[in-house]
This record gives C-alpha cells, structure tokens and sequence, in this order.
C-alpha cells in the first residue's frame, strides 16, 4: 500500500503486532481477542506466517524504534520464534515489550523470549486477591503472578511492568491499598493502573455486577497517586507510573502522537497524514496476506494534528509544548479551564493540572 | 410560463397556482367536468370516511377516486403524487381535504359526490367536528378481521352527534381471518340493521360500486335556500405562499363567485374573491360553488387566522343574519416559554415563529426575557400535542436547538385594590402578600367510556382535583362521566392516563368552563442558592411539598455534575420545602488510550461534547434542555 511506505519515512516509529488469541475472554475486555480452543489453534501458525507477510509487505524506511507484542496473550504463540522473524524490522537497541498473563509463561518460554530479543515484559496482574481475579474470569492467583514475575527476574527481565485495575466489582479501597503495597514490595521498574471500564459488548457490559461508584474509583485513584508517588514512581501519563528514565519508549510514541505500524487482525497504524485500523476477521485477513494482498482495512480517517496532539499529549505530565502545535483555535477553551484550575502552563508547556488529571474528559470535550 | 385567463377583478397576475402548466390543463377539464355549471342540489352527496386506524380508510378513498375516473389508476400512482412531491419541495403542503367525485349512479343520474377527509387525529376533536359539520352522511368503516374497536365507537358517535346518515362497511373481507358475520352482530348492538352493511375490500376493489350506490340512495341530499344570502362553513384551511389563505368551504345557504366580497363573522375582515374551485382532487377553479357544495375558495387572505376553521363566510353586502352554530375560536389554553439554546438564534426564531403563524391560527407569541435563559418568547398553544408539534417543527424544518419551559396555564390573580392580571408564566405571578386571590381555569370534560372502566376514571379525576358533576348511562354498557376538573391537571398525562385505564377506550372532550380561586402558590426552584426562574411552577398547596421533593430529585439526577458541589432547593417563597445536593464531579477520565483506542475514544469525546452543547449555562452550572420539562413531570 502506497500510504504504508510513508511510514517512518521522517520520525521515530513504532512496531506493534497484536496477538488476538487468549485461553478466555476476561469480563471486562473489548479487545480483539479468541478464546484460544482446539479449532483456534490450529489458526496459529498460519497466523504468525500471516504477520511475518505483512511486515514484509509494508514498505517502510529505517528500522522500528520499538516493538510491542500486544494481545490477546501473546505468551499463547511461540513469541520467541515470531519475533525471530520479525527482528530484522526492529533496531538492534529498540525496546521491545510483550505482554503476559501469569500462567501462560513458563522459565523456558521467557528465557528463550530473553534471548530472541524481547527485553520488557509487561505481566497483567490486575489485583492481588484471588477473589477479585476470579470476579472477572482472570484464570491466575496472586501465587501464580508472584511465581511467573520471579521466574521473569530470573529469565533476565530486567524491566517489568505490572498491570493493575481498580473499580473491580466487590473491590474495596483496603482491597485496593493492598494491591498497591504487594506490587511496590517486589519493586518492578512500571506499573500501571486502570480504572475499570464497562464497554459495551463485554460480559460485565451485560451482566452489570454492583461495581464501585466514580467516587469510590475516584479515591481510588487519589490513593493510587499518593501511595506509588511514596514508593518513588513517577507519575508520567494517566494510569502509567515509572521508575525514573523507566517510561514506556513505545507508548510514549502514541502519546506523542508519532507513527506507528501495527500488523494483524484489528491493529491500527497511524502515519504522518492518516489513521487506520485493519479489519478484525481472522480467517479474512490470513487469506488476504497468503494471497499477496495488502490486510484488509475496516477504518480509515484523515487525522486533525492539533486536536490529537492535545488529547493524547495531555495525558503525559509532560504535556504538550506550545512549539509543537498552533493552539489558536482552542485559546478560549484552554482559558477556561486554567481560570478553573485543571489546565496550567510552564516553561512553555500546557499541562493537565493535578485536580485536572481526574477530570480530564471535561477538558477534551472543549477542545476538540 | 402560464396563460391562465383572469376570470376576476381580484385575480392577481399569473395564475399563481404551484405548477403553471398542469392548472391549465385543469382548466379545460372544468368545462368537460361541469358543463352546465353548478350541479343541482339534489344531485349532490357530502359525505366522509372515519375509522378505527389502519381500517382502510386511505385505500378505500384511494379506490373511490378511482372507481369514478376523478383519476386513472396510473394518475393515482405517479402524476398526483409527483406533483405533491413537487409542492413538497417548494415548501408548500397540498392538502386535498375533499375531493369531488362524479358519479353516473344505476338511476341514470350523475350525481357530485363531495368526500371530504377529517382532518388528523380523533383527539382534534373541534377540528373534525368542523368537518363532520360540512356533510350529511359518513362511511363507517370497520376491518373485517379486527370488529369494532375504540376508534370506531368514538367517531360513530361523533358522526352522531351531527346527525350523519351511518353507512357501515365491513372491510378486507378477502382476507382469510376476516369475520364478517361477527362484525354484523356488533353492528346490531350498536343499533344497525345488520343487513345494511356493505361488505368491501377496498384492497381488491370488492363492493365499490355497492358503496357509492349507497352514499347516492341513503346520504340525504344537502338543504339549504339558494336564494337566501351567502353562508358558507369554513372547515379548513391553509396558507399557500402564491395565493394567501385558502379556505375550505361547504356551501350552506346562497352562492360563492368569484369577484364577490365577502365577510368572516368571527373576525369581520372582508375580502374579495379571487377564486373559487374544488378539488378533484387537483385544484380546478370554477365558476362558483352553489348551495350544497362543497370546494375551496381563496381571496388574497394573508394569514389563517383572517379566515378561522369553523367560522361562516356571507356576502358583505348582502350578509346573512346569524353565522352558522358551532363556531370556537382557536384559542391557546397553555402557555411556555421558548427559548434559543444559542442566544444567537432569537432573530431566527422569531422568524420561524412569524412563519409557523402564517399557517397556525391558534400559535401565539411574545417576546419574554429569562434571567436563566435571555431573550425567548412566551408561546400559546392549544394543548402539549399542539406544543409538541410547533416545537418540533422549529426544530427540524428551522434547524434551531430549543429549550421549552414548562408549559402553564392563564390564571386570573385579584390583587390589593381588586385589579384582575392574567398570568400565564409563574414569573409573573404578584408576590403573596400583594394577591387578594388566584382563580385557575377549568374544564368540563366528558368521557365516553365503557361501564367496567368507570370506577379507574373516577378514581383518575379524583387524584386530578376533579369535581363529579354527572354519570350517565348511554346503554347498559356505555357510559358518559362528567366531571369539571382544573385544565392545569389534565394538561400533561391525563388523556394518557385516561386510554390505559380504559385500555384505549374511553374518548375524553372538553371545553373551558370559566374560573375557579384554588388554593395556589409559587414553588420555585434554587440552583446553587439562586433561584432559575425558568424552573418555576404554580401549584396547589397541598402538593406542593410532594412536587417540590420530586423534581429536586429529578434534576439531581439529570444535571451532570460540575466542577463544585450544587445545592438544588425547592421553595415557597422564603421558605424551603426540599433540598437535595449534586457532588462535585471526581472522575470523568479515559483510563487507557493506545494506538488502537484513539479513533474510538475521540468519537466518544466528541458524543460528550454534543451533549454539552445542548445544555444552557445558568449562572456556573450546566443545566441540559430536558430539566426545564421535568417541572411539568413530577
């Protein structure tokens, strides 16, 4: 495709490969993700050879800053095969994250993973009580995470990050507080904290258990920023919090509102004029790619820089620089919320204010 | 480019009908059609069709028309509904309100069958009577397959009521499920000869001829004096933007021509006639509408409210004594503000409203001023369907975003010294301790229903401050209940109310029955301590506590939360009888945003951000349009 060759054509990019194949559909997600049975499996190799023609396929110029193997559970394919092939697309020091859920991961599988390339790991927690996790259908305890976390220190992960939700139903704010200590104890260099959302379409979407109200995530969240602010995190984008110089190198690229190439069934790239997602059928898109055609794409659209770069840069504590883009249009809007506190500027940067950050939503729907 | 000839001093230049070139081609079809001028009066039949909805009364008149070649069956199907799509585009809405039928009956005469459409919906119930009122017989139709259903009975005794010659139809006896046998012995409940109903299926054409044979034998021919001077009923009418109002009209007594002045008893305007005519069902001028008849006439009228539904037209210069009976002006019973969400939009707004007149005698306005919401104006309408209607149109046809306020009724408030002020915004309302008394209006209402439901209608009235005035029993198993009731209690839900404790049933009409002093107060409504007058209402004492614990509740409950917490108080006068607090908002934050959520979520800032447009900032809070309604609600 002629758009793709523009990527990476001027700026750092990205490499995302999403993996949408996953042992159970958690009660939460939205993703694009298949319950991994028997006749799944049997997709997988064929899927992975489908990645492998993308990537081939896509004309792009230099070699990816960095790498995400995004799901689904990636941990599901053979990772360290996959990204075998793939490497040759990915610069020899670019940071390359893969997603795994405990249980899925094994000391063999995350050495081999280790020694392909693969040098950041991301480990979905979610909440240290077992109860909790069983209240959403994740398949692991909070034993199985702590085993597959040391079994990743061991493997050589030397960053990890941890991934955590609040607003869970029956999740209390001791629950939460815990959750919170259990995770800064073993010290990973990330973590990150999602407020639970109900998105239509998943099974919590349907059932609607009794879940903590806005006010109860609300403190939550507060309770979050003070306990890992304690634990010196720095809080760098809404729900992602670092150890120092330990942010994530390929979501930063999104938040910066950069390019990225994303490769299978429902993954979205964004090059410098336009954005794009492929369509999600996976038997679709395998015959597509085997046949020599490009993936088949569901969404396309035109993006409008400024108003992007307001809503995914303000999500950083870093914000947005007025350098970097002509914020005439939204000079009401943005005086507005400075007069109401949850905008500031600083060392000509535009920033979410502490009381902002929460609210944000607020803030977004003015300026766009 | 149209070469109508001018008949008239009054014609103004061009023919002015939409479509130049078909209206000439009607004009040589007048003269094949009514050769001889007017039809005699015995030869002419004025007649409507009611039924239950989706009984077939549209196929059927469709049928009618065809059967007597007004139109061909192609003609029906593609030229008059072109041009209606034309008159569509232009703006203008054709409304072909009768239509005349030329019959060669089996008695070798050919009569002028006038069938004349009653307007919408059962529940306009003046206008249909004003309609019922310009004919001597109707088509009662019933669907084979369903019987006799509320409708049916409602328009029957409508019909009546007006002394029309009832031809019951079974219709859709094609069908496999109809009953035909089932729906007779109805019929003779109901005080028909069973054997007097035509059994039809407009669908297949079945019985066509049997009806019109019918309408000729049993509709009496209409009386009236040709000699005596002009009086002619006005049974609709609508605003054409080429030629001014044009009135539809049943000839009484005399005749109409063109060229001759006329005067509207209700208003005493006096016109001159541009043209008469009648459709068939396109408009076609003729050279006068005689005792009898039934057609359209239009004289350089600017506004429908010159020329009223139910008024008589008589000639100025020979005038009729007495108008004929029946006559209600349309006058607005209650009352709202309408205001622009966007300030911007008052000039707009009044135009829309200047042009919403044009063809609405019953809208009224003037401007009003909000402390909450600035420059709107202070609307009258008929009813809240009436409301509805209006606020709608400015809506979609005018592109404008409304707040509507709760619709009030006029109240008569005596103050010191005995003065009498109408109020129609509980703005307005004189502070306590200058009002002597407050009257509010009130209604007499009937309601036809049957006997079993009589003791849910009761209890309905009772819970609405009614007063019992009668009960009377129409036959063993219907019933007529009287009541006067406060109109301000009938305004929102009741007619609602009053079908699903009848399961669709009972009829309700009524008309205003002078004044009443209650026992009324202000309840307003405080938004972070200041009061929004646009929340205010007029309500009886004794629930005022209740209304005001309500509707705090509600706009708890619709207003988004704000950056700080919001006090929501109810108060009668200084005192306050209910509060309820909005917290501030903590969390309103996408959790997570990667590369693949970026489309999805934007779409669902930009739906917040639509949402928020339609809200109208009163003081620091945000209120959405939907809370100013919610007062009438509760």
């Amino acid at each position: 495709m002629a758009a793709r060759a523009e990527v990476g054509a001027v700026s750092p990019w990205g490499l995302y490969v999403h993996i949408p194949f996953c042992p159970y559909r958690c009660d939460y997600c939205d993703f694009v993700a298949l319950p991994a049975g028997p006749l799944t499996r049997r997709w997988i190799p064929r899927y992975l050879a489908a990645l492998v023609r993308e990537a081939e396929q896509a004309r792009w110029q230099g070699l990816a800053a960095t790498a995400f193997y995004g799901g689904g559970t990636p941990t599901l394919v053979p990772l360290a095969e996959l990204h075998g092939q793939l490497a040759r697309f990915v610069a020899p020091d670019a940071e390359v994250t893969a997603e795994a859920n405990p249980g899925t991961v094994t000391a063999e599988s995350l050495r081999d993973m280790r020694r392909a390339g693969i040098n950041r790991l991301s480990l979905g927690l979610q909440a240290a009580q077992d109860h909790l996790l069983q209240a959403v259908h994740r398949l692991h305890t909070w034993d199985d995470f702590l085993a597959a976390y040391r079994v990743a220190r061991e493997a050589g992960f030397d960053r990890v990050n941890v991934d955590l939700m609040y607003g869970l139903p029956g999740q209390t704010l001791h629950d939460w507080r815990e959750s919170l200590d259990r995770v800064c104890e073993l010290a990973p260099e990330h973590i990150s904290a999602y407020g639970l959302q109900v998105e239509p379409g998943t099974v919590l979407y349907s059932r609607r258990p009794p879940l903590p109200d806005d006010d109860a995530q609300a403190e939550m969240y507060d309770v979050a920023r003070e306990r890992l602010a304690g634990a010196g995190y720095e809080h760098y984008e809404i729900s992602n919090w670092c150890r120092p110089g330990m942010a994530s190198r390929h979501n930063l690229l999104y938040w910066r509102n950069r390019q990225w190439l994303g490769l299978g069934v429902g993954a979205a790239s964004q090059d410098a004029r336009r954005r794009w997602t492929n369509a999600a059928p996976l038997a679709a898109y395998c015959e597509a790619l085997e046949a020599g055609r490009p993936a088949p794409i569901r969404d396309e659209e035109q993006r409008d820089r400024a108003s992007d770069v307001l809503v995914l840069g303000l999500r950083l504590s870093e914000g947005v620089a007025e350098a970097d883009v002509d914020l005439s249009r939204f000079g009401h809007a943005i005086d507005v919320h400075i007069e109401r506190g949850w905008l500031q500027w600083g060392g000509g940067r535009l920033r979410l204010t502490a009381a902002g950050v929460p609210v944000a939503n607020r803030v977004w729907a003015d300026l766009l | 480019m149209c070469v109508h000839p001018t008949r008239s001093r009054f014609r103004p230049a061009g023919c002015g009908w939409p479509g130049g070139l078909l209206c000439c081609v009607k004009q040589k079809e007048l003269t094949s059609a009514l050769p001889s001028g007017a039809p005699s009066q015995d030869h002419i039949r004025n007649f409507c069709i009611i039924a239950h909805i989706d009984h077939g009364k549209s196929t059927l008149a469709d049928r009618l028309i065809e059967r007597t070649g007004t139109l061909s069956a192609r003609e029906m199907n593609e030229q008059v509904l072109d041009a209606m799509d034309l008159e569509r585009e232009r703006g203008i809405t054709i409304k072909a309100q009768a239509v005349l039928l030329n019959y060669r009956a089996t008695d070798g005469g050919t009569y002028a069958l006038n069938l004349i459409d009653t307007p919408g919906h059962v529940d306009f119930h003046y206008e249909v009577s004003r309609a019922l009122a310009a004919c001597e017989g109707a088509l009662l139709v019933i669907d084979a397959t369903q019987g006799v259903q509320a409708q049916t009975l409602a328009n029957l005794y409508l019909a009546l009521d007006h002394n029309l010659a009832v031809i019951p139809v079974i219709n859709k006896i094609d069908l496999p499920s109809a009953e035909p046998e089932r729906v007779r012995e109805q019929l003779a409940d109901l005080g028909f000869d069973p054997d007097e109903a035509i059994l039809a299926s407009a669908k297949e054409g079945i019985g066509v001829d049997d009806i019109l044979e019918a309408v000729v034998a049993r509709v009496p021919p209409p009386h009236g004096d040709p000699a005596a001077p002009l009086r002619a009923l006005v049974f609709d009418s609508h605003f054409d933007s080429y030629r001014g109002v044009i009135a539809y009209v049943r000839v009484v007594d005399g005749t109409l021509r063109p060229g001759q002045a006329i005067r509207l008893f209700a208003t005493g305007r006096e016109f001159g006639v541009t043209e008469v005519g009648v459709f068939r069902p396109r408009p076609e001028a003729a050279e006068a509408l005689g005792t009898g008849s039934v057609g359209f006439l239009a004289a350089s009228m600017k506004h429908v409210s010159d020329c009223r539904v139910g008024d008589t037209v008589t000639d100025a210069e020979h005038a009729a004594a007495e108008a004929l009976p029946g006559y209600r002006p349309a006058k607005p019973m209650v009352f709202a503000g309408l205001y622009p969400v966007n300030a911007a939009d008052y000039g707009e707004l009044r135009e829309a409203l200047e042009r919403l007149q044009l063809n609405d005698a019953a809208l009224t306005f003037e401007p009003e001023t909000s402390v909450a919401l600035g420059f709107g104006f202070r609307c009258g309408f008929l009813g809240l369907l009436h409301m509805d209607v209006v606020q709608e149109r400015l809506e979609r046809e005018y592109g404008l975003d409304l707040i509507t306020t709760a619709p009030s009724v006029r109240y008569r408030v005596t103050v010191q010294g005995g003065d009498i002020v109408e109020v129609d915004n509980p703005e307005a309302l004189p502070p306590a301790d200058r009002r002597l008394e407050i009257a509010e209006p009130v209604v007499k209402a009937s309601m036809f229903s049957p006997a079993e439901h009589v003791g849910a209608l009761m209890e309905l009235c009772g819970q609405r401050r009614g007063v019992y005035v009668g009960m009377e029993y129409l036959d063993p198993t219907r019933v007529r209940l009287t009541y006067r009731l406060p109109l301000s209690e009938i305004m929102y839900d009741f007619f609602d109310q009053l079908k699903s404790r009848s399961r669709g049933y009972a009829t309700l009409d009524y008309e205003l029955d002078g004044y009443e002093a209650a026992d009324l107060v202000k309840l307003d409504v405080l938004v972070a301590g200041d009061p929004v007058d646009a929340l205010s209402s007029i309500v009886h004492r004794d629930a005022a506590q209740g209304r005001g614990r309500r509707l705090v509740e509600r706009l708890r409950a619709l207003i988004p939360r704000q950056q700080f917490e919001v006090a929501l108080q109810a108060a009668i006068g200084a005192k306050i009888i209910a509060r309820e607090n909005i917290p501030p908002v903590r969390k309103d934050v996408l959790a997570k945003c990667y590369g693949g959520d970026i489309s999805r979520k934007r779409k669902l800032l930009e739906k917040q951000k639509e949402g928020k447009r339609r809200m109208k900032q009163v003081g620091a809070v945000e209120i959405p349009q939907e809370a100013f309604m919610e007062v009438l609600k509760v």
